[in-house]
């Protein structure tokens, strides 16, 4: 359920989501504006149809009694019936007896024009096959949408032809308009052609570019953030900000804080550092002087009285003692001030941990156990070096200690998904289920006390409570398991660089 | 027994420089009764001075923060005068820059002012007597030791691989020499703090502590080394034990 709300909450997911609706809406505006439109065109093509056939019906008398010789009398019944409109009209006339289907000859035209503007006209007209549609129309009337460039150079619209079949053959009327109505409108043309939607759509492309690249930039600059937030957390002083990193304006107060943050982070750590240092340098003075001024006394002391003798011991113990808390003391602040600001590096865990490995080799030599390692290349972790390899040689040392001297301690590094997984396997007597949530604590041992170190001393209990207090250092986890088969499994998961 | 020095053939004189007065005057009340001709300062520019006016000495031991003049500035005058005296820097200040700051600027060691007066006079010893080895010999190589790319000059501290110069404290060098010495051999953990604190010493940590201030010590030398050859893997581990140095195939 998190990673289904991360995934709906992330600004990728909303970007896509946005111009998946910046180009699902477009198409649903425009096939909703386009059947009005087409409703809005077949009105006007009605009207101007029944513009035709007015005039067509007003003139039918005058066509079956028209006289070849006196064309003058239809072109005044024309100028009487269409005048005054704002529509040219056309009379075609087909004899009963002609063949082909361009064998229409222009009879009268209101506006008037010349002979040889009608000869162009037609030949147009034929070319776009409007002539044959014409001819097959003597059967019936039909709304007309088609555009042409009419020989004045000037843009009309068919819009209606109606057919008046008499004797002598069939006429046809032929309106043509070439308002701005007609013209503006989708008439002879995909809706998407007309002016309105191609300035509606420029809009829309504009707007779209616009919010999507503010999205992106929104974006781009959380990405850079987070990239210069990780940065800043790996090196100590990378003088990188993020008012410099910043592109969107109203961000830069952001970036201004998280400056001022990280500023305060650093300065907090510095001047733990700084205490801590000056703490121990102002504890140590008197401690030095305490332990340079026992020496007379040490001389002057008659060490066969065993008090005298044990009194200053104890006076030297506990100036060592003193000294080690003072330097304990200051390791813990800086520990402190290194959980603020960590001077953490890359580092190739591969070549560390193989290095590492290596540096037993003296242990192979002497018939002790061996080290077998399979190491992923080239994983890299943020971290210290130093701590790290500790970690290392903790581990190894720890493993080496309980296995048999013929047995193989088997070393492993994986990268697994984000995160590097380091496993040490020994094939040792295990640890007793009731101890292993303890085994990283602070002074557990179960290590056999003197006879089991080589150099004949205790063990002391530290070495994997080091381990665990470095791997969660560097936001690590580490757990332990007795193997199936004998010996203890200890596996590390560091987050990768 | 008085230690001589082989240039006087008296007493081997020693400078203290600290601004402390109570730690001088305890110090230098304990180096008199340890046998050496001891002059103290409160300040760099007084002691600078004594020693350019031509009245040497045979060691110098130099606190680091004090006013008028810094310890590693006392050290860089000393050395741009060409003069060879040996500086132990002898400070309250552990942080590793200052010593390699200490090393890098030539001083021999670098010691914890709050430890005890037998280590300080065992760093002394060791620093002092290799010298007089050198001198003794007027000079000749015995002061130097070969073991394959590592070269250790006792008469001066100084260790060098691959003849690039390391910066390693008395100590550091007493380890590496023991280790080198033994090439092939293991040393064990016990043997190794014996040479940083000397026999029979225990740290505070209790029994077992040591194990983590001697890996404490040979992660400082490996570092040491690695930053002169980064691929130098001469130390090994040996578990449970103690370390090596692995001899030339």
């Amino acid at each position: 359920v998190r990673l289904v709300l991360d995934i709906l909450r992330s600004f990728a997911t909303k970007l896509v989501v946005l111009i998946a609706i910046f180009v699902t809406v477009p198409w649903i505006v425009y096939e909703q504006f386009r059947l009005a439109d087409t409703e809005k065109r077949q009105l006007l093509l009605k009207s101007a149809q029944e513009q035709g056939r007015l005039v067509a019906d007003g003139l039918r008398g005058e066509l079956e009694r028209f006289d070849p010789r006196s064309p003058r009398r239809l072109a005044e019944a024309l100028q009487r019936l269409g005048g005054g409109g704002d529509f040219a009209t056309k009379i075609l006339f087909r004899p009963r007896e002609a063949t082909g289907s361009d064998t229409f000859f222009y009879i009268a035209a209101l506006p008037a024009v010349t002979n040889e503007y009608l000869e162009q006209e037609r030949s147009e007209l034929r070319a776009r096959g409007i002539l044959a549609r014409v001819r097959r129309s003597c059967d019936g009337a039909g709304p007309l949408s088609e555009r042409y460039t009419n020989p004045a150079g000037r843009e009309e619209i068919l819009t209606s032809l109606t057919p008046v079949n008499t004797d002598r053959g069939c006429w046809v009327v032929i309106t043509s308009h070439s308002t701005a109505a007609f013209l503006g409108s989708s008439i002879g043309r995909a809706y998407w052609e007309t002016p309105e939607v191609q300035i509606a759509a420029a809009i829309y492309v504009l707007m779209a570019v616009f919010v999507v690249s503010l999205f992106a930039d929104a974006w781009t600059s959380l990405r850079r953030f987070a990239r210069l937030a990780r940065d800043i957390r790996a090196t100590d002083d990378s003088g990188a900000s993020f008012a410099s990193l910043v592109r969107v304006p109203e961000l830069s107060g952001v970036a201004d804080e998280f400056d001022r943050l990280v500023a305060r982070l650093r300065g907090s750590a510095d001047q733990i550092r700084f205490a801590a240092e000056e703490n121990a340098h102002a504890f140590k003075t008197p401690i030095a002087v305490i332990s340079q001024a026992i020496e007379p006394l040490k001389r002057s002391v008659p060490m066969d009285v065993e008090r005298h003798r044990r009194s200053i011991e104890m006076i030297e113990q506990s100036i060592e003692r003193l000294d080690e808390l003072v330097a304990a003391a200051r390791r813990m602040d800086e520990s402190a001030a290194e959980l603020l600001d960590s001077p953490t590096r890359q580092v190739d865990l591969s070549s560390l941990v193989a290095r590492t490995a290596d540096s037993y080799s003296g242990t192979l030599a002497d018939g002790g156990p061996r080290i077998a390692k399979q190491l992923d290349s080239g994983l890299v972790v943020l971290a210290g070096e130093e701590l790290l390899e500790t970690v290392v040689e903790n581990l190894l040392d720890n493993a080496i200690g309980f296995a048999p001297a013929d047995s193989a301690v088997a070393l492993t590094l994986r990268r697994d998904g984000g995160a590097a997984r380091l496993v040490v396997e020994d094939e040792g007597p295990g640890v007793d289920p009731a101890d292993l949530p303890h085994i990283f604590e602070r002074y557990y041992s179960k290590r056999p006390a003197v006879d089991g170190a080589a150099d004949g001393s205790p063990h002391f209990g530290i070495g994997l409570w080091i381990v665990r207090r470095n791997i969660e250092a560097v936001g690590g986890t580490i757990a332990a398991e007795n193997r199936a088969e004998g010996g203890l499994k200890v596996e590390v998961r560091l987050p990768l660089a | 027994v008085p230690p001589d020095s082989g240039g006087l053939g008296g007493r081997a004189s020693v400078i203290v420089v600290d601004d402390d007065a109570l730690f001088r005057e305890s110090l230098a009340h304990n180096l008199e009764d340890a046998g050496f001709a001891v002059t103290a300062f409160a300040d760099g520019p007084s002691a600078l001075a004594h020693v350019g006016a031509g009245r040497g000495a045979d060691l110098m031991l130099l606190d680091w923060r004090m006013p008028a003049m810094s310890g590693i500035e006392v050290l860089r005058h000393l050395r741009k005068a060409e003069g060879d005296l040996p500086v132990i820097f002898l400070t309250a200040l552990s942080d590793q820059v200052y010593e390699e700051a200490a090393l890098i600027g030539g001083a021999v060691d670098f010691v914890d002012k709050s430890r005890s007066f037998a280590i300080l006079l065992r760093r002394i010893n060791l620093i002092l007597g290799g010298i007089k080895g050198v001198r003794a010999a007027n000079g000749g190589d015995t002061g130097s030791v070969t073991v394959g790319d590592l070269v250790l000059r006792t008469d001066s501290g100084r260790a060098a691989w691959k003849a690039r110069e390391l910066p390693l404290t008395v100590t550091e060098f007493e380890i590496v020499r023991m280790l080198a010495s033994r090439a092939g051999g293991d040393v064990g953990y016990r043997e190794l703090y014996d040479v940083v604190h000397g026999a029979g010493f225990f740290a505070g940590l209790g029994p077992g502590g040591y194990r983590a201030n001697v890996r404490a010590f040979i992660k400082r030398i490996r570092q040491k080394f690695r930053e002169a050859d980064p691929g130098f893997d001469r130390i090994e581990n040996y578990a449970g034990f103690g370390y090596r140095w692995r001899a030339d195939s």
